[in-house]
């Protein structure tokens, strides 16, 4: 998924988020908010800064990893395990919310019902992710 | 069955020790080297980054069949001949 195309300058999910962004920016300021619009569309430029510079041929693959711009099948295990620790502290830091937000907060607060469909979202994700790879072998 | 291993479990097991019981050793610095070759323009021929190359001659990476293949096709040795897996 994360492959660069060929063509782009850019790698594919880099092109999402960048037009994304952009796109969000020309909305906000076809409404009329103008900060939102500055925010997105420096957010959307400062992005496509990022993905041009660790796409460069002598980029650092620290650089391309933090910047989506993965290169080859080193960068690809390498993304994937940084995305594994970043999943594993996601579903704990959601399992203590939930636990947090049960005890102190009334049962039917705003607070307990976002903790427990973040931590069902994460449970549920993680369940399809483990099949699809599994499947995959 | 409380105690009982499941096979993924046994299979994360053998995974863990077998990563740190076993090794890749490589010839490639050496025919690298031997071809005249930097990491660069390797790592160019084969479509990967330097640091990849580095990685695999270092030891740090072990190399996909694919990329493995790739390497004895362009310096036409067998696979066996470049890569050797040898027990710490």
């Amino acid at each position: 998924m994360l492959k660069s195309v060929e063509r782009l300058p850019i790698s594919a999910i880099n092109l999402v988020l960048v037009s994304a962004f952009l796109l969000g920016a020309v909305i906000a300021g076809a409404l009329g908010r103008w900060s939102g619009a500055t925010y997105l569309g420096a957010l959307g430029l400062g992005g496509l800064a990022g993905a041009l510079y660790a796409h460069r041929s002598g980029s650092r693959d620290v650089t391309r990893l933090n910047a989506l711009e993965q290169r080859d099948e080193r960068d690809r295990t390498l993304a994937k395990s940084g995305f594994a620790v970043v999943g594993a502290v996601a579903l704990l830091m959601v399992l203590v919310q939930f636990i947090v937000a049960i005890t102190v907060a009334a049962i039917d607060s705003p607070f307990v019902w976002a903790a427990i469909t973040q931590l069902t979202i994460l449970c549920v994700v993680w369940g399809v992710a483990n099949s699809v790879v599994v499947r995959r072998g | 069955m409380e105690g009982d291993y499941g096979v993924g479990q046994v299979d994360l097991t053998l995974f863990m020790v077998t990563s740190i019981l076993v090794t890749m050793k490589s010839e490639v610095c050496s025919l690298r080297t031997a071809a005249g070759l930097s990491q660069g323009a390797l790592a160019a021929a084969l479509g990967v980054s330097r640091q990849t190359i580095n990685a695999i001659e270092t030891g740090r990476y072990d190399p996909s069949l694919r990329l493995a293949a790739q390497l004895s096709r362009y310096f036409e040795q067998s696979i066996e001949e470049i890569f050797d897996v040898e027990e710490r």
